[in-house]
């Protein structure tokens, strides 16, 4: 059966009410078709019944009178019946009285005709056999023989049938076609919007209402349903997006931290190599001053020349730790009123040597009057010290270096130019990112860490200035320019700055440091000021010493064996007689938290190896020591 | 009853002979009893309903006597059915039928005025019947008892003769010839 029905639902209720009205139809015309057999009979019984009588009742005079004329007279009447075939008069005795029509009659018995009375069908005729009564008496039996046509009849019934059929099937197709739409339609749309669902995936279209209860509940579930897929399939996408980005932002972080790491390791690379630098000289003059053949004049050379080294060092490990404390947030300004051309001068004062070893020549070119602004008067010489240096080593030898200082209402400009390598003007913001440089040969005429600028342009910063780099190109000179508010806004003071006892010098000094050789330097160095100094190598050494010493000030060096400088400085600090005793932590670590822990152990200052002179001297009251 | 019926029958079906008087008389006799059925008298001609039919024969006692054996027990439109002789001069009241023998013809046109007095329908069997004065006159046609009607003669006599009578009659005279 499948391949009969039709596929589309169009089709099937089509051919539903075809086939209903086939069947419907068949049936009534079937029914109809029974109906007027009867009809027919009966109709044709009936009329025949009623000839029979009419003829009869002519008929009686001349059965009466023995009239066979009169008598054929009157049933040849009977041909403008056509469907009366013939007709026959009997005398009740059964002799023929008289005849029309193709049959021939012969006598019958009259017994026979009495019993044939009535009515009966015979092939394709119908027989009527009705004796003839006047005034109760029997005159005689008429015999009649009509068409009956039966046969004619049902094939006519059933070209009928076929045309009705053909008909109503034609005009049921037509009106279901039009009025199906009104089952199809709603289910259509229905297909219709599943199947644009399906194809682009649109969860947002909607199936209207039809107005068919039933329809009504499948178009509601549907939508519903659609609702409820759309919104997962939304929330599915928006869990994949931000699956994505999250993606992404790792791959950046990733692709971040991998740059990052390759910038470290050139930064370790560079590092070591510039840590490494300074060594090889240091230990060439340690083997001159063991010569002894060495002149005075040689060795101060040599002590000259090591000293710089080792202060280049130095500030290269300042740097560094400036940059973490930058990193970390933890560097603070000891903000004071100050000229700023002290700062520029003392920058120039340093970098002045470096600069006459590269041969340049340094224009500067500072205003007459004071410039006053509230600064970090050691950051900013550092800032200046740090853009000369880096003109200085940027610049081939023999060239110009300018520093500019100009003050206007808007604020103070500090520009360092010089016409030295210069750069491309797309790395003027990528210089100043930490380890970079902006040549990376191999075969680069200056190394260096990278991280003064970076240094430079922070501390900048954090007094709310800017600093920015310019450059016409690669070899074509740069130019540095500071920017700072003419008035600084509000900046917090620095909590500890180191302050000495009015000028009082401090004449005990006691020194615990486990390493031998920095206690020992710093007690020479110390006993230059003229203080009498102790040295103990370890945290209990050094508290029995306090006790008998009762020092002034006491430098304390934090990792110790025994007793740590922590502890130290809490048991010191309960010692009678060292209540006032300035206590001076001394370590390698100069980290906030290192500093908060040893204002909470007691002590009063703390100082970052190596210790200068200059704080030295501060912390001792004694004389700043020449530069 | 049937068998007496099926006689008669015969006797009609077989009226096809000159050579047979008596079959040519119980035809005749037959016809006469049977235009009882076919002829209507007036109320008067009736003592009252249920009165009988009175059939005189003049000149043909044969034919009385067969016309006696025919309508014994069997009534013509619901009346029985007597026969009476009548001889030339008797009264015709209570007649409602007199058939005049051919013996009688000549006695027919004396008939007339007192049948016509009282309503009797006067049957002939002579070639002249008609013209005698008779209503109907039977007559013989190729072996065939037939008749011959004046409707002009039945008016006179205050008989009315049915449609269906003059239907099989050999011929009808409506005027006086």
């Amino acid at each position: 059966m499948k391949p009969i029905w039709p596929q589309s639902l169009e089709g099937r209720v089509v051919a539903v009410v075809l086939i209903a009205t086939f069947f419907a139809l068949t049936v009534a015309m079937a029914a109809l078709a029974i109906y007027d057999a009867r009809a027919y009979r009966d109709a044709v019984t009936a009329d025949l019944t009623t000839q029979a009588e009419i003829l009869g009742r002519t008929n009686v005079p001349a059965l009466t009178f023995d009239d066979v004329q009169a008598a054929q007279e009157n049933i040849a009447l009977m041909r403008v019946r056509p469907t009366m075939n013939s007709v026959a008069l009997y005398k009740p005795d059964g002799r023929l009285f008289a005849s029309y029509g193709r049959d021939t009659f012969g006598v019958m018995p009259s017994q026979t005709l009495v019993d044939s009375a009535g009515t009966r069908i015979d092939g394709q005729e119908i027989v009527l056999v009705q004796p003839i009564i006047e005034s109760r008496e029997k005159v005689g039996t008429i015999v009649l023989r009509a068409s009956y046509e039966w046969q004619q009849r049902l094939a006519s019934y059933f070209v009928i049938l076929i045309t009705v059929m053909v008909a109503s099937l034609g005009i049921a197709l037509l009106v279901t076609s039009f009025l199906q739409a009104r089952i199809t339609k709603p289910i259509l749309s229905i297909t219709g919007v599943a199947r644009k669902v399906v194809d682009e995936g649109d969860f947002s279209l909607r199936v209207d209402r039809t107005g068919t209860r039933e329809m009504d509940v499948l178009v509601d579930a549907f939508n519903r349903m659609l609702i409820e897929v759309g919104e997962q399939t939304e929330a599915l996408a928006a869990s994949n997006r931000f699956l994505e980005s999250e993606m992404a932002v790792r791959r950046r972080a990733e692709e971040a931290l991998r740059a990052a790491d390759k910038n470290k390791d050139q930064f370790l690379a560079t590092l070591a190599h510039e840590l490494r630098n300074p060594l090889a000289p240091l230990l060439n003059g340690v083997a001159i001053l063991r010569l002894p053949s060495r002149t005075e004049a040689e060795s101060a050379k040599v002590v000259s020349m090591m000293e710089r080294q080792v202060k280049q060092m130095v500030r290269l490990i300042d740097d560094l730790l400036d940059v973490s404390r930058i990193a970390t947030n933890k560097l603070v300004l000891r903000m004071a009123p100050m000229d700023l051309r002290d700062a520029a001068n003392a920058a120039v004062e340093t970098l002045a040597p470096f600069i006459r070893d590269r041969r340049h020549t340094l224009h500067v070119d500072v205003p007459s009057t004071p410039v006053p602004i509230i600064a970090d008067s050691t950051r900013l010489a550092q800032v200046f010290a740090n853009l000369l240096h880096n003109a200085a080593k940027f610049t081939e030898p023999g060239k110009e270096i300018r520093l500019t200082v100009s003050s206007t209402p808007e604020g103070i400009r500090v520009v360092v130019k010089d016409n030295g390598i210069g750069f491309e003007p797309s790395m003027a913001t990528k210089i100043f990112q930490l380890f970079e440089q902006a040549d990376q040969s191999l075969e680069r005429v200056q190394a260096g860490l990278g991280v003064g600028l970076t240094l430079a342009r922070r501390l900048v910063e954090l007094h709310g200035g800017t600093l920015e780099a310019r450059s016409e190109g690669r070899g074509r000179g740069s130019e540095f320019v500071v920017a700072l508010p003419a008035t600084n806004p509000a900046v917090p003071q620095a909590d500890t700055a180191p302050t000495g006892r009015g000028n009082q010098l401090l004449s005990r000094v006691l020194i615990v440091d486990d390493n031998v050789d920095f206690a020992l330097s710093l007690s020479t160095l110390i006993r230059t000021y003229g203080s009498e100094v102790r040295v103990a190598n370890d945290g209990m050494d050094g508290l029995a010493k306090a006790k008998e010493f009762l020092p002034q000030i006491a430098f304390l060096d934090i990792g110790m064996p025994k007793l740590n400088g922590y502890d130290l400085a809490r048991r010191l600090r309960q010692l009678p007689g060292l209540e006032n005793c300035v206590l001076v932590a001394v370590s390698g670590w100069g980290q906030a938290e290192d500093r908060r822990r040893a204002q909470e152990a007691g002590f009063d200052h703390h100082l970052v190896k190596p210790v200068e002179r200059d704080q030295l001297a501060q912390l001792l009251g004694g004389p700043r020591s020449p530069a | 009853m049937i068998a007496w019926l099926l006689l008669a029958n015969c006797g009609l079906a077989n009226a096809a002979t000159e050579t047979d008087p008596s079959l040519e008389r119980s035809v005749k006799a037959a016809f006469l009893y049977k235009f009882l059925n076919f002829a209507s008298w007036p109320v008067a001609s009736f003592a009252e309903p249920s009165s009988h039919f009175v059939i005189g024969v003049l000149g043909s006692d044969a034919i009385a006597t067969e016309l006696g054996k025919l309508a014994a027990d069997r009534p013509a439109s619901g009346r029985p059915v007597d026969v009476r002789i009548v001889k030339r001069g008797e009264s015709l009241a209570g007649l409602h039928v007199l058939f005049v023998g051919r013996a009688e013809t000549g006695y027919l046109s004396s008939l007339t005025e007192k049948a016509q007095q009282q309503s009797v329908l006067l049957v002939s069997e002579s070639d002249r019947g008609l013209n005698l004065g008779s209503a109907i006159n039977l007559v013989v046609v190729d072996g065939r008892i037939r008749f011959d009607v004046s409707l002009d003669a039945a008016e006179r006599f205050g008989v009315r003769l049915s449609s269906r009578l003059l239907g099989v009659a050999r011929s009808v005279r409506t005027g006086p010839e």
